[in-house]
């Protein structure tokens, strides 16, 4: 199957009838929200500088209301395709109890609230690398690469990446070399993360018609790229060490991390069995969490 | 010739309806929200506040 022969998948949502408060916080997408809210935060901590707790709080708030708000938009356009998915059945949308033109409406009064917020209590540039995010997410991945290409998470990834760099915006009001090699480790962490979720998932994509690599590449090609891709991320997750803004023992922390997620993808490129990879798929969550856990606490320790 | 009333008329028009219920509880997280917005911006004006005081100071 060519990457020109994919096409959007055409099935209509069920008939809304207005949704519940529930309903409409499903559509933030609290799982993603929590991991990016916990990114921005170690941003946020790692900056140098001080920061009232009460505009470090309103940072992170912004940080995830803009998060959840280009979710329900990505939820509003990919409507039609999360019908199809088995994992995305029952999102508010699809599941006939949010009309797509409220959840459109939610996403934007969000996300317009959220840049506003930031800028207002924080500053100009965390809000526009706010609003460029929130952008990046919606015209360049949900728009434009998700249904056209392979690469759409590899570039797509990098609206994940941004909220540390806006954490650090917020306190710095500039961007440096910490805040980049955060957005870095998780630019370079998306690609094996999804990938491997697509292995085994690849039915449903190639159903709805997202070309994700193993559905127009090919399994044996998707453990290369994971495996490469998992060899990039490993040394990466080492990096703040020699950005200065992480000790010797998160380093050697990192660097075990980095290990067992090389060890893994090398397991998923050797076996190419679906259990290989919800394992990493698995691992890449908690790998993250973590790295940034590792981060927070050497900042911790750093106080003491 | 009037309309013909559909089989749950009379549930919808009951103020304690499902659909009722479901709004009420919408609405009251919507206050809730913007309570809490109302909250956050105060907070952030006298922080802001306090702080250009300090640096004027």
């Amino acid at each position: 199957m060519s990457e020109a022969s994919i096409q959007p998948a055409r099935v209509l949502p069920a008939e809304a009838d207005g949704g519940e408060a529930s309903d409409f916080i499903a559509l933030l997408k609290p799982r993603v929200m929590s991991l990016v809210v916990f990114s921005g935060l170690v941003g946020l901590a790692l900056a140098p500088g001080p920061i009232h707790p009460v505009l470090g709080f309103v940072a992170v708030l912004c940080i995830a209301i803009g998060a959840g708000a280009s979710g329900s938009i990505n939820m509003w356009y990919d409507a039609d395709i999360d019908a199809i998915m088995s994992r995305t059945q029952k999102r508010p949308i699809p599941a006939g109890k949010v009309s797509p033109e409220a959840a459109l409406a939610f996403g934007c009064i969000l996300s317009a609230g959220s840049v506003a917020l930031m800028g207002l209590a924080l500053n100009w540039l965390a809000a526009g690398l706010l609003a460029f995010t929130i952008l990046f997410y919606i015209g360049i991945y949900t728009m434009w690469l998700k249904r056209r290409t392979t690469q759409n998470i590899v570039i797509g990834g990098a609206a994940g990446a941004f909220p540390p760099m806006i954490g650090w915006a917020a306190v710095t009001g500039d961007i440096a070399l910490g805040g980049v090699v955060l957005f870095l480790i998780i630019f370079f962490w998306t690609p094996p993360h999804f990938w491997a979720l697509a292995l085994y998932r690849s039915g449903d994509y190639a159903r709805a018609g997202v070309p994700m690599l193993p559905v127009i590449a090919g399994r044996d090609e998707t453990r290369k790229q994971i495996l490469i891709y998992s060899l990039i991320v490993a040394p990466l997750g080492v990096a703040p060490v020699f950005a200065g803004i992480a000790g010797i023992g998160y380093g050697i922390f990192a660097g075990l991390l980095g290990a067992g997620f090389v060890a893994l993808a090398a397991k998923l490129y050797r076996s190419d069995s679906d259990k290989d990879a919800k394992r990493l798929f698995g691992f890449s969550i908690l790998y993250l969490f973590l790295l940034l856990a590792g981060l927070l606490a050497n900042w911790a320790i750093g106080l003491i | 010739m009037p309309l013909p009333k559909p089989a749950n008329f009379k549930e919808t028009m009951s103020r304690d309806s499902d659909l009722h219920r479901r709004k009420r509880r919408r609405n009251l997280a919507l206050l809730a929200a913007l309570v809490c917005l109302m909250g956050v911006f105060y907070l952030v004006t006298v922080v802001r506040i306090q702080a250009g005081l300090g640096a004027a100071g």
